[in-house]
């Protein structure tokens, strides 16, 4: 199985994952209808961002509200949303705790994550040029997790940068 | 397909918003920079003066603009730098441009003076005036917040003026986000002049695509190229803070400097206080940074030295000093920030005050001439007054209001020419010709061509290609003999396909056929401005191995539009934007006697300082016949710089030669 791992630090906020997003599921580019949306803030001249996409849950709430069971989990670990039972009711919008869904209304239905079924893998990861979305197995996620927190301390140890 | 579908145009002086619809994707791509001057020659007379109402706003998006191969828009007016009011059009970047097209349009034309200040707020098809008097005064980072804050939304994209362009000082900008502007050309002080002080967009519509199969197919090469092919080397250099740094490595501190202090200063700044790069839309290269510095603040650096965004780390005016002292840096930085906020461009700012130092060095003025402040050389006191008074508009900072030449002429009487090479004659900034940056041969057309015809940001990039070879090799972790071969067959190979000779980037001195590379490389530029996408990279830095020159963007605006478009007609379109702009700057008396500023004995030393980084001194004589054998190529008189009828009727534009003809340009 494998997971979007997010390097948070690695992202410019240039928002090609919201482009190409949005033009591989719905061919056109608007990032109103992209699966993964990029958080992007400036405060006292300094960017913030922060990428936004289906972490795919092991208790997929919106699965779980999906009021005509739209929504399954396939053997990887992907949730993804039938297309022809979505009813656009918007019920799975308000319960993901990450804020990863969006019901647009052209094409009225649940616009979520589907690890871009039918292609090479997530078209988002492809194109990340810096690579801050990235494709990991899962289970190596925590000790890449653990690196990356590690490495501060090692620098403060004095390791060269 | 991928055209926001319209033209919007406010008229701010009787508060009426029009929409228009956006013409049919065509052969002639009438789009981007070349729908702009077009507009104006419909539309503005070439008499119009830049701060007057009549004169417009343009933001010129092209096909390209909103898809991930296109990020720019083409920002287009009358120039107040120059007392003829020259057509400008300079390049925005950033999410302003995107979000415009998002909204639904492909171009924003402003007209008229609201009669207080305003601003402008587009949510797709909502189109609002509101008013900005509580906004007027405020920075340009202030303003901007207090805009996301009023509309409650944070996702709103702002270009806006500062102080500066309130006070129409002709070196103001627009800017947009933390460090993104529409920097050259004055337009600042045009939004000024309209009472304007900021445009919020926000579009939530997208950019639909013909053929979203073969424009992914395009996307990965393209992608590609850039991420792990030959373009890497180049995308690497600029993601990683490495756009100053591969300026300053290659152009300052080599040919100037011979301390190593200097090279290792730049690092130290960007290892300590770059947070992170910045960039425009959808584009992975992302080639700005954002820095902050602790006790002095946050801002936003790009590369434009040369065409004098913000970075300018220039010792021009000795700030920062860059071979010895690392705490002058922070001044340059104090003097980066202030100018960000104030909304004025850097480097024709910082040539004003490096013009005092050389004047206050030599004796020519005293610290009377600038309210009791020693224009010393490399002093941070110095700089940042010349900023505050210039951008407020107070004590000595009013004379500058319209520039250098007119105190020049006041100053210095019969002697003006206390000038930098770079103030190309009257044009009263620093010209835009990479070639300036050459110490070699072959800039010697871009610069011949700047002083010849009527387009005053017409944008070369001819210049030292060895300037990136220790870069390139450090970043790669190869060897700089590795590197310059590396960089050698680039530049052959450009040369050969451009102008069909291989060896014409390695020459050391001029080649009549240099000017073939000087040419394209402009076409490829404007071709850029036309369809929105990036010039940066792109064809015209093929000898930086990048791609995406006429064959490429023809294959992306076809997949883009759905209508087929070739190579060939992208040529045309770009020489007939370029030749339409050059023949509507000689209506605006944009003409070669209005250039004679500096005569022949005042461009000799000790009255005219010598090109900073190569030590000559223009020599106006040789340049003559290069500039002639340009013209000849461009089909343009080579004793006037002006467009012949032939050539006029060659590219279609026979109602502009009939135009001519009625003001009497052919004689």
């Amino acid at each position: 199985m494998e997971r979007i791992f997010l390097d948070q630090s690695k992202c410019t906020g240039c928002r090609l994952c919201e482009a190409i997003c949005s033009l591989v599921h719905e061919g056109e580019i608007n990032p109103t209808k992209s699966r993964i949306k990029i958080v992007r803030t400036v405060e006292n001249s300094i960017l913030y961002t922060f990428p936004v996409y289906c972490l795919q849950c092991e208790d997929p709430r919106c699965a779980a509200v999906c009021p005509v069971k739209a929504i399954t989990r396939d053997d990887n670990g992907i949730s993804f949303v039938d297309q022809n039972k979505c009813i656009g009711c918007k019920l799975c919008e308000i319960a993901c705790p990450v804020g990863a869904i969006a019901v647009h209304a052209d094409p009225g239905i649940s616009l979520k994550c589907d690890f871009c079924k039918g292609l090479d893998g997530p078209a988002c990861v492809e194109y990340c040029f810096t690579g801050a979305i990235q494709l990991l197995p899962s289970a190596r996620v925590g000790m890449i997790l653990a690196r990356l927190n590690a490495e501060k301390f090692l620098e403060l140890a004095g390791k060269e940068a | 397909m991928s055209n926001g579908g319209t033209i919007l145009k406010v008229d701010l002086s009787q508060s009426l918003i029009e929409k228009a619809r956006t013409p049919k994707p065509s052969h002639d791509l009438l789009a981007g920079a070349l729908l702009g001057i077009k507009t104006f020659w419909d539309h503005v007379p070439p008499e119009t003066k830049a701060l007057e109402p009549e004169n417009m706003l343009m933001f010129n998006l092209g096909p390209l603009t909103g898809t991930p191969f296109g990020n720019k828009a083409d920002v287009a007016s009358k120039s107040p730098e120059q007392p003829n009011s020259p057509y400008v059009h300079v390049g925005l970047g950033g999410q302003f441009p995107t979000e415009l097209k998002f909204a639904g349009y492909d171009h924003l034309a402003i007209l008229g003076k609201a009669d207080h200040p305003v601003y402008l707020y587009i949510y797709n098809d909502r189109v609002e005036i509101k008013d900005a008097n509580h906004l007027w005064g405020l920075n340009t980072q202030k303003t901007q917040a207090k805009v996301k804050e009023e509309l409650k939304d944070p996702d709103v994209q702002i270009a806006c003026i500062g102080p500066a362009g309130e006070n129409q000082y002709v070196h103001a900008l627009i800017l947009h986000d933390i460090q993104n502007a529409a920097s050259r050309g004055g337009l600042g002080a045009v939004m000024g002049s309209k009472n304007l002080k900021a445009i919020a967009v926000r579009g939530t519509k997208g950019v639909s695509v013909a053929d979203p199969k073969s424009f992914v197919e395009l996307w990965k090469t393209y992608y590609n190229h850039y991420a792990n092919g030959r373009g890497y080397a180049y995308s690497k250099t600029h993601n990683q803070g490495g756009i100053a740094r591969h300026i300053v490595d290659g152009y300052r501190y080599k040919l100037r400097s011979k301390s190593d202090n200097a090279d290792t200063n730049m690092k130290t700044f960007l290892k300590k206080y770059m947070i992170h790069s910045l960039g425009c839309s959808f584009c992975p290269i992302q080639c700005q940074e954002n820095y902050s510095v602790p006790g002095i603040g946050n801002g936003g650096a790009a590369c434009a030295v040369h065409g004098g965004l913000f970075t300018g780390i220039d010792f021009n005016t000795g700030v920062p000093q860059v071979d010895s002292d690392f705490e002058s840096y922070k001044s340059w930085w104090k003097a980066t920030l202030k100018m960000q906020e104030y909304g004025m461009e850097s480097l024709a700012t910082q040539m004003i005050a490096n013009w005092l130092m050389l004047l206050y060095g030599r004796g020519f003025i005293t610290s009377e001439h600038t309210d009791g402040v020693p224009m010393e050389m490399g002093s941070e006191e110095a700089l940042l007054t010349v900023i505050d008074k210039i951008a407020k508009q107070e004590g000595f900072g009013k004379l500058f209001k319209n520039g250098i030449v007119p105190v020049a002429r006041e100053w210095v009487e019969g002697r003006g020419a206390m000038f930098l090479d770079w103030v190309t004659r009257s044009r009263n900034r620093p010209s835009f010709a990479m070639s300036a940056l050459s110490h070699k041969g072959f800039g010697t057309t871009g610069k011949a061509a700047k002083y010849r015809t009527g387009d005053i940001e017409a944008h070369d990039f001819i210049f030292d290609i060895y300037a990136n070879v220790e870069i390139y090799a450090e970043l790669l972790g190869i060897s700089q003999d590795e590197a310059k071969n590396m960089i050698d067959e680039w530049a052959d190979k450009a040369s050969e396909k451009w102008a069909k000779r291989k060896d014409l980037w390695r020459l050391d001195v001029y080649d009549v056929k240099q000017d073939v590379l000087t040419m394209e490389s402009e076409d490829l530029t404007m071709i850029c401005d036309i369809t929105g996408h990036c010039e940066w990279p792109s064809e015209r830095q093929a000898h930086f191995g990048c791609i995406g020159g006429f064959e490429e963007l023809s294959e992306w605006i076809t997949a883009t539009t759905g209508t087929n478009y070739t190579p060939e007609a992208l040529r045309k379109a770009a020489q007939k934007a370029r030749t339409m702009i050059d023949a509507y700057n000689v209506l605006c008396d944009h003409t070669l006697k209005e250039q004679a500023l500096v005569t022949k004995e005042d461009a000799k030393p000790p009255f005219h300082i010598p090109d900073k980084f190569t030590g000559d001194v223009s020599d106006l004589e040789k340049l003559e016949p290069i500039g002639q054998e340009y013209c000849k190529l461009r089909g343009y008189d080579p004793q006037t710089g002006i467009p012949t009828r032939e050539t006029l009727a060659r590219l279609g534009l026979k109602d502009i030669a009939d135009k001519l003809d009625d003001e009497g340009v052919f004689g």
